[in-house]
């Protein structure tokens, strides 16, 4: 009974605390509840209409949203990338932020989890996905296996910090083991989402441009890239507003692993390059579509190599001490890194999938003003609950690091 | 620790279980004695004996000028077998088949003109055409009465209606000849279809697949 | 008098709040702005919102899911559509073999098929495509799909390859099927649960046939052009977001009849059997041509086959 009752104080604090600000902090959320409302609408019209409203085809029929999707489930699965310093390593800084990376990792399941349902044709139809009720297809099906790993990982990410942070709030005693423990479930967790959703293309053999080995690793390294370099900005922005102090070493730690991540992404690109276009026949078109055109359609291939120079960019910036530590150059270079994952990892793996179909069409893609609000929609509520989730946990972590925290910023 | 990050990640793969069970997938194969070797020169009849029965459609209702000895009586027109140019009847025919080695007495029996004739001169009706045709066209028979060549109708289950050789073929101007076909695909509701490019865009690199179409 | 202020300063501030939250739902409302298309969708029972999985359905509930789906086709198309449930034949697996030899690229088969099928009407859709290939190539990417209706066929130097569904043995879009909605039959036709599929196009992505079509739109149906002799597995109207396909015409089929595409095919080039049936003309073609499959070293298993004379 008391822990039900302390459980609703901790819940009436959070709530409390998430919709406290100022002006600025008001601007912000009216601006994602505009993008929010008008991403609903836009989508009830999808609902009524069809899918007709989409520019996808028979032809090519993942686009946009599976992009964002598995762009995704990239950021979320990197927030293992303070869990493991953090719990497993007890570094110190880690611990006191790993909190914002799994607060990130809750918003990036919940928007590739929305990025799925938009796409879906019948989302009145998701209860057959329920065992018993319905008919799940798991093992065989790979989207099963998704639906697992998402869910899973969103609740870990919930649970955990959740965990923590209501015994901190009330200066009790969190079981250790319990801490170490779900922190090493969830490393293997953040690494399976992002290996299946690989798997969810690679599994495709009529696709020789998905059905590759290296997309799995690929994923991961580009997730372990993208990732940490959206929460360096992240702490970079809140350090800058002086919302909550971040120590530089974290950012420091976060920015050889981007560095890392980046360079071991971009070998593999290397290596891709190579055994698709040395002796490039059929297998390869999609490939030769993406990075060269094929038969003179070519509309991705300005957009892949601006992918690809970014990564490169971010890359140099990034591997070089002296730029990596100059705080306003690393915000470049892991904004570079973000914007150049995302094109790579989404459209610019996704969509030459398609192209040409398995029975030889080129028949290009292009979304419609349809698909980009739903997915700004979307990306808005995750930016939502991202702020909400943050204006929650830093007033928490405040209470917890008492004045050290202003003395610093 | 290492031992058991590698056990989770093995853990981790799914298998496709569906396409791991192959024995529900029964043989199309029947065993080698179960059929005999392509014959060769041998008699349509005995061929057509050896093979499931089947039927044809009957062809002589769909003949206009059928029966012949509605004109064709004996004493009123005679058969003339000299090879010239037709005068009076018959002038739409054009007689491309066998590249001037036939002449209507070839395959129509001189003597009962209801009938067409094998070249050894039996009769062979309207109806088995095929008997007539597979005298030349040995292994056409063969696929036609096996179902290989020409076309099944009705069911595909028992009673085999097979359409005779001249319900596809003019015996005449056998050759079939080329039409426009029905309209090319469309793409779905909404889109437009994909425009030939304005101007081949030169690779950005040479390929061999490139080279290989050139030649 | 200040705390009166403060409260309210308060409830200024939080109104402002609300208004501004409400403000943003509305601008957002109108910046959606909507599309062109019209939305058609039908009027339906609550059962059919509710409607199990075609196999888990015991008879007493198929029956009544067939006549709930027969009011709403009445009504939605003021016809009466008949939706039959004929069950596979015993000994009985479906094979088809083609003939490239034969085929001159007519494309009657694709219209024969969208005039039984039920398929989306203006622009139709088609579950056959006909490729047009140069001779002494075999390579699908070089195929011309769009060859002009304006020109005769065959072109010189031209051959001719249809693809529809090939109904695998080994289906790659059955295994990745989320809620089993999809399914290979006892006489071997890969069947949709229209009543169950939930549009995720996976099933798409894994077919190397190209043989998958999805409802981007509620389907064109228009009453003269609706082939009232459907079956509930096969042919029977559709709505938007889901998937379709090639199912050998099963409800011809499964009666005995042949499938649109052999019937319609004016060279003879198709030849559709019982694979069974060791007299049948398919094991004939079989065992005595030299057949070749589509992509089977993707071990699909198809059970359609390419021949040529």
């Amino acid at each position: 009974m008391k822990t039900i009752k302390n459980i609703g104080q901790f819940t009436l604090f959070c709530a409390e605390h998430a919709f406290k600000g100022g002006k600025i902090f008001w601007g912000w959320i009216f601006f994602l509840v505009f993008l929010a409302s008008m991403g609903l609408f836009t989508y009830i019209e999808q609902w009524r209409k069809g899918m007709v409203t989409t520019g996808l085809s028979d032809q090519v029929s993942w686009g946009l949203y599976v992009a964002n999707f598995t762009y995704l489930v990239g950021v979320a699965a990197a927030a293992v990338m303070l869990v493991v310093p953090a719990y497993i390593f007890h570094h110190k800084e880690a611990k006191r932020v790993v909190i914002l990376g799994e607060a990130l990792a809750v918003a990036a399941c919940v928007m590739a989890i929305l990025f799925v349902s938009v796409d879906m044709g019948r989302p009145d139809r998701i209860w057959h996905f329920t065992p018993f009720l319905g008919k799940f297809n798991w093992p065989s099906s790979l989207l099963t296996w998704d639906v697992i790993v998402l869910t899973g990982y969103l609740l870990i990410n919930l649970c955990l910090p959740g965990y923590i942070l209501y015994h901190d709030y009330y200066d009790s005693k969190a079981d250790q083991r319990i801490i170490n423990g779900v922190a090493l479930l969830s490393m293997f967790w953040a690494i399976s989402i992002h290996t299946i959703t690989a798997f969810l293309f690679v599994s495709n053999t009529a696709r020789p441009f998905w059905h590759s080995a290296l997309s799995a690793p690929r994923f991961l390294a580009s997730a372990f890239t993208s990732g940490p370099a959206f929460i360096i900005m992240t702490f970079a922005l809140l350090h800058k507003v002086k919302i909550f102090h971040i120590g530089w070493n974290i950012i420091n730690l976060l920015a050889i692993i981007v560095s890392i991540a980046m360079q071991i992404n971009l070998v593999m690109l290397v290596a891709e390059l190579f055994t698709e276009l040395y002796n490039a026949g059929a297998h390869s078109a999609s490939a030769q579509y993406l990075f060269l055109g094929l038969k003179g359609y070519h509309n991705l291939v300005p957009i892949i190599w601006t992918g690809i120079l970014l990564n490169l960019g971010a890359a140099i910036l990034l591997m070089v001490k002296k730029t990596r530590e100059n705080h306003k150059i690393l915000f470049l270079a892991c904004a570079m890194a973000v914007v150049g994952v995302w094109i790579e990892k989404g459209p610019g793996f996704v969509i030459p999938g398609y192209i040409p179909t398995p029975i030889g069409e080129i028949f290009e893609y292009a979304p419609t003003q349809v698909e980009v609000q739903v997915s700004l929609g979307i990306l808005a509520i995750g930016g939502l609950i991202f702020t909400l989730m943050l204006k929650t946990l830093i007033p928490l972590k405040a209470h917890e690091l008492g004045t050290n925290t202003s003395s610093h910023g | 620790m290492h031992k058991w990050i590698l056990l989770g990640l093995l853990l981790l793969l799914p298998p496709n279980l569906g396409a791991l069970d192959l024995s529900h997938i029964p043989s199309t194969r029947s065993n080698p004695e179960d059929f005999s070797p392509a014959p060769q020169n041998i008699d349509p009849l005995s061929l057509i004996k050896q093979a499931p029965p089947f039927v044809v459609p009957d062809r002589t209702e769909k003949l206009l000028t059928y029966p012949c000895t509605g004109c064709h009586t004996q004493g009123i027109i005679k058969a003339n077998p000299k090879i010239r140019p037709l005068q009076m009847m018959h002038q739409e025919i054009n007689l491309v088949h066998g590249k001037g080695r036939f002449w209507c007495t070839t395959c129509h029996s001189t003597y009962e003109r209801d009938n067409l004739t094998s070249l050894k001169g039996q009769p062979i009706g309207f109806n088995q055409a095929y008997l007539l045709c597979g005298q030349c066209h040995q292994h056409r028979l063969r696929e036609f009465i096996y179902g290989a060549h020409g076309k099944r109708i009705g069911s595909w289950e028992e009673n085999r209606t097979l359409l005779n050789c001249t319900e596809c073929h003019n015996p005449h101007v056998p050759q079939i000849k080329p039409r426009k076909p029905r309209s090319a695909p469309a793409v779905r509701a909404g889109l437009r279809p994909m425009k030939p490019p304005i101007q081949e865009h030169p690779p950005f690199w040479p390929s061999n697949l490139d080279d290989y179409q050139r030649h | 008098m200040t705390k009166n202020k403060q409260i309210q300063d308060k409830a200024k501030r939080l109104s402002l709040k609300i208004l501004g939250l409400g403000a943003a739902v509305g601008a957002g409302a109108l910046a959606s702005d909507s599309t062109g298309y019209p939305a058609t969708n039908p009027e339906k029972e609550w059962g059919e919102h509710f409607q199990s999985h075609y196999t888990k359905m015991s008879p007493e509930e198929v029956k009544e899911a067939v006549a709930r789906l027969e009011r709403r086709y009445k009504s939605q198309y003021d016809k009466e559509i008949k939706v039959a449930t004929t069950p596979p034949k015993e000994h009985v697996l479906f094979g088809y073999a083609l003939n490239i030899t034969r085929c001159k690229g007519y494309r009657e088969c694709v219209k024969a098929c969208t005039e039984v099928n039920n398929q989306d009407k203006n622009p139709n859709m088609e579950y056959i495509r006909v490729l047009e290939l140069d001779r002494g190539t075999f390579n699908l990417e070089e195929a011309s799909h769009y060859y002009s209706a304006e020109k005769e066929v065959p072109a010189p130097g031209k051959f001719y390859l249809p693809i529809q569904c090939h109904q695998c043995e080994n289906p790659p879009c059955v295994a990745t099927c989320p809620v089993e909605a999809t399914w290979k039959e006892p006489d071997g036709i890969v069947v949709v649960d229209y009543n169950w599929c939930i549009g995720c196009r996976m099933c798409m992505n894994a077919c190397p046939y190209w043989a998958r079509r999805f409802n981007w739109r509620n389907p064109n149906l228009p009453k003269d052009k609706i082939n009232p002799d459907t079956h509930y597995l096969s042919n029977r109207p559709r709505e938007k977001g889901v998937m379709e396909k090639c199912t050998f015409c099963l409800q011809r089929t499964r009666k005995g009849e042949m499938p649109a595409c052999q019937a319609a095919c004016p060279t003879g080039a198709r030849v559709f059997g019982n694979l069974l049936d060791p007299k049948s003309e398919i094991r004939w073609v079989l065992e005595n041509k030299t057949v070749f499959r589509l992509k089977e070293d993707l071990n699909t298993q198809p059970k359609f086959w390419y021949f040529s004379d």
